[in-house]
């Protein structure tokens, strides 16, 4: 299959030289399509120091489909739903919705991305409106929130 | 070399060398000391070629292969751009490769001491001028003065491949205009070029993240990124397949956004090109994607595009409903007209800032589209149909019907519901007409059909009246219905007096204007919706016939009873009884003659209104009150006649009449109607109502008649009840 060539070699690619601050394995050895990545906490963002657990799920004509990214760490973040399940830790990312979704574009892109989301959420296209509001309008609390949140939930996990 | 001695001559020794820079130097055969060499013209800035029509007047515009179109994208835009600068000039094209330049050496006798070379220069196809041709010949001489009369020759290759760079300096100049006829052939050379160079290349498929050879890979046309044959199949099979054909476009995730970057000053050109960025079936065609794909691409991007536009007219046939023909979205004849089809739609889509005002008007804009606009044509059933009433196309001339609440004026409104309220339609040619006097045998004006003006049915033209003598019709007896005519000035009831119930008359009218002047409207809708027999689905009233005349009658008849000028007095003057002093005949047996007691329908209803009034006696109800006395002897002597009138009147499916249990008590209103309240509330004169009614169906019973008496008479209570059992029983 076209799909499994091209997960090896990014999988191959991520695990050699990983972006900084995000590692890279398989969930599951036996399969490519389930990935689990660890991603810190971009310094400078009230996230640092917290590892967040994402859950990637790679569609079986990947590439040209998009990967779900599923943050399992809890987070405050106006771009990451904190709903109860099935919904938890959905990103919003428009690189990923099905009519944006390019072919060529990379694991490795949609990692930065995300990690670089954390370092500036985009209140403009949140989930957690109120999150977003509280991001626009009180940065204080938001941070405070949010540290709150790495403490509880993405620190002493591992 | 069959000579020994040019072994050792210098010149072979030159060109041996040469030989060995330049592998694609051959030596002649024949003569040692002629070589060839065919070096390619690769400019480093493109060169602008003009391609000048052709003198005898035959338009310049060659057809292009299809390879020449796919592969030339980017400089055909640029083509179109200098059109429009320079319409006279016409055809320019910026190649990079053009036909190699081919040089004769020969070295002579005495070369390089004595003699310089000799040099013969050609192209082929003759793209450079012959003046050009002949500077570089000449430069051969030039150089060997130069170099003090020394092998030259390896100068001369240099120099002529320096000025093939430079395009030998005919960018320079203001334009470089070559005979058209040569202009296949140049591009060809210049597309085949590219490809061969592009097969040569590597490349990093973005998708698949493999080297591929260019052979194996296809460069879009519209950005020029490369991907990997493979990979382009796969998803655009999978995009078409799945219907996605928005999709099909090229894969690099920056492709669209850098190009809207780019053309962003112009915010219409932006938003054209985001639009349109899908590939063209042809480009398609070439990567390759199987033929039928790609017809279902171009189906699918059409139908999307006739879907997007709210002005797409489709066909009203239901099995059909393809989209009407439009210059805008012509239906493709094949995968090439569809080529053009795509072209054109990019235009199309600049003008895209009209359409919106267009969206919003349209459903009122085609109520005032000119007939002249109004024909649609199926593009798949070719069925020729009025884009407005949607029915087969009726020509300019023709109205549409029926006609558009919108279209219609004021006045053109009046008189349609004139005739709708005032005339019957001949069942032939639906000529409406208009009785002015007369029976309701009619002659179509038109078509002479003999039909029936109350319900529209033909007539027999040897027995018309059959319809009216017949039991079994709705309109039995009733021939004489609205003999005076019909229409708003008329008075219908005037016929019924004359004709059906000439001792109605009086009653009817004082029984409006005694209790009903202060409340017609209420009458009349008492008569037109709540009329608790109708529906039970029978006859009604004199106008068995279809709901809007049967409507449009009541209502006549209603405004009858509104009627000013009649005598009022009278009929209220009865003394007052107690309510509970009549005695209700509740064992009374159910009549035999059920059947036919037409009365009791709409007539019935009608006269209800009159007994309301307490002075009133009866159903049948003639016998109106002038008193007690009066009323019972009227009863006593018309009712029988009445029961037969209204009988016949009324074809009778109507089920037997109320229950024996239902106590023949005389209402004081018409049952739920509520248009008595004061004669309802008991406050004026109840009792004698009721004792009439006992009275008269007493009377009835003794002459067998008493189905003629109604559960109309009863009070409302029962009249419920009685009504309930009717209607289980029916």
């Amino acid at each position: 299959m076209a799909s499994q060539k091209r997960i090896t070699k990014e999988l191959g690619d991520l695990m050699n030289s990983p972006p900084p601050g995000i590692a890279v394995a398989l969930a599951d050895e036996a399969n490519l399509y389930q990935w689990k990545v660890t991603m810190e906490g971009p310094a400078g963002s009230p996230y640092a120091g917290g590892k967040f657990d994402l859950s990637i799920n790679l569609p079986q004509n990947y590439p040209f489909k998009p990967p779900t990214v599923v943050f399992t760490t809890k987070i405050y973040h106006p771009n990451i739903s904190n709903d109860s399940p099935p919904n938890s830790g959905t990103m919003c990312l428009g690189m990923l919705k099905d009519s944006e979704w390019k072919p060529s574009t990379k694991m490795s892109a949609v990692l930065e991305f995300a990690r670089q989301l954390l370092k500036e959420p985009n209140p403009d296209d949140a989930v957690e409106t109120k999150i977003a509001e509280q991001y626009r309008n009180d940065r204080g609390a938001y941070e405070k929130e949010a540290r709150d949140w790495v403490k509880r939930y993405a620190s002493g996990k591992k | 070399m069959d000579d020994p001695a040019a072994e050792d001559d210098e010149r072979t020794i030159e060109l041996a060398s040469i030989a060995a820079i330049y592998p694609e130097l051959i030596v002649d055969a024949q003569d040692p000391y002629t070589a060839t060499l065919e070096l390619s013209v690769t400019p480093v800035i493109p060169l602008r070629i003009l391609f000048a029509p052709a003198t005898d007047g035959v338009p310049p515009a060659l057809p292009k292969p299809p390879s020449s179109t796919e592969q030339n994208g980017v400089n055909v835009n640029i083509d179109s751009q200098v059109q429009v600068q320079q319409p006279a000039l016409l055809d320019a094209h910026e190649l990079s490769h053009l036909p190699p330049v081919a040089l004769r050496i020969t070295l002579p006798e005495g070369y390089p001491a004595v003699k310089p070379p000799v040099i013969s220069i050609s192209v082929t196809p003759p793209w450079l001028s012959s003046s050009v041709l002949n500077r570089l010949r000449e430069d051969c001489a030039r150089l060997w003065e130069e170099l003090g009369h020394d092998q030259v020759v390896y100068t001369y290759i240099d120099h002529v491949q320096q000025e093939a760079e430079q395009a030998f300096g005919l960018a320079r100049e203001a334009d470089v205009q070559v005979p058209s006829d040569l202009k296949l052939a140049l591009l060809d050379f210049d597309l085949k070029t590219k490809q061969e160079i592009f097969e040569k290349e590597t490349f990093d498929c973005g998708i698949c993240l493999e080297p591929k050879k260019g052979s194996n890979c296809h460069r879009l046309l519209q950005c020029g990124h490369v991907f990997c044959v493979a990979c382009l199949q796969d998803f655009y099979k999978s995009c078409i397949t799945e219907g996605d054909v928005d999709n099909v476009k090229c894969l690099s995730p920056t492709c669209g956004d850098a190009d809207s970057r780019r053309i962003g000053a112009d915010g219409r050109l932006l938003r054209r090109r985001k639009q349109d960025r899908t590939l063209n079936p042809s480009e398609l065609l070439q990567i390759p994607i199987e033929q039928e794909l790609v017809q279902r691409y171009v189906r699918l991007k059409r139908k999307k595009r006739l879907e997007a536009d709210k002005n797409t007219i489709y066909c009203p046939r239901q099995w059909c409903q393809g989209a009407a023909r439009s210059k805008k979205h012509p239906k493709p004849v094949d995968l090439m007209g569809d080529m053009v089809d795509e072209s054109s739609e990019s235009e199309l889509d600049g003008d895209a800032p009209q359409v919106p005002p267009d969206k919003k008007t349209k459903k009122a804009d085609l109520e005032f589209l000119p007939m002249s606009e109004r024909l649609a044509v199926c593009e798949d059933c070719d069925f020729a149909f009025c884009c407005v009433c949607r029915k087969g196309w009726h020509g300019e001339l023709a109205r549409c019907s029926p006609r558009r609440q919108q279209e219609l004026n004021e006045e053109e409104a009046a008189s349609l519901a004139y005739m709708q309220k005032y005339s019957t339609g001949c069942p032939t040619c639906n000529a409406p007409c208009q009785k002015a006097m007369g029976c309701n045998h009619m002659i179509c004006f038109k078509c002479k059909t003999h039909f029936c003006y109350l319900c529209s049915s033909y007539l027999m033209p040897d027995n018309p009246y059959r319809h009216f003598n017949d039991e079994k019709s709705p309109c039995y007896m009733r021939l004489w219905v609205l003999e005076a005519g019909d229409g708003e000035g008329v008075d219908p009831q005037g016929a019924h007096n004359n004709l059906e119930l000439p001792d109605w008359e009086a009653e009817v009218d004082s029984d409006a204007d005694s209790d009903d002047d202060d409340l017609p409207p209420e009458n009349f809708n008492a008569f037109r919706g709540h009329r608790p027999f109708a529906d039970e689905g029978s006859s009604d009233d004199e106008e068995p016939a279809p709901g809007q005349r049967r409507n449009r009658n009541m209502r006549i008849e209603i405004v009858n009873f509104a009627r000013p000028g009649a005598q009022i007095p009278q009929w209220i003057e009865l003394p007052e009884q107690p309510r509970a002093a009549a005695p209700a005949p509740q064992a009374v047996p159910n009549p035999p003659r059920a059947r036919r007691r037409g009365g009791g329908g709409q007539q019935g209803n009608r006269q209800r209104n009159m007994i309301n009034e307490p002075a009133r006696a009866v159903r049948g109800g003639h016998a109106q009150a002038h008193g007690h006395d009066q009323a019972r002897a009227r009863a006593r002597h018309q009712a029988p006649n009445n029961a037969l009138r209204a009988g016949d009147g009324q074809f009778d499916q109507r089920p037997p009449p109320q229950p024996d249990g239902a106590a023949p008590i005389l209402p004081l209103a018409a049952p739920g109607q509520g248009n008595h309240p004061g004669a309802r509330g008991g406050g004026q004169q109840p009792g004698p109502v009721r004792a009439m009614g006992l009275e008269r169906f007493l009377q009835l019973a003794i002459q067998d008649q008493e189905d003629e008496w109604d559960s109309d008479e009863l009070d409302d209570e029962f009249d419920l009840v009685a009504v309930q059992e009717l209607r289980r029983r029916g």
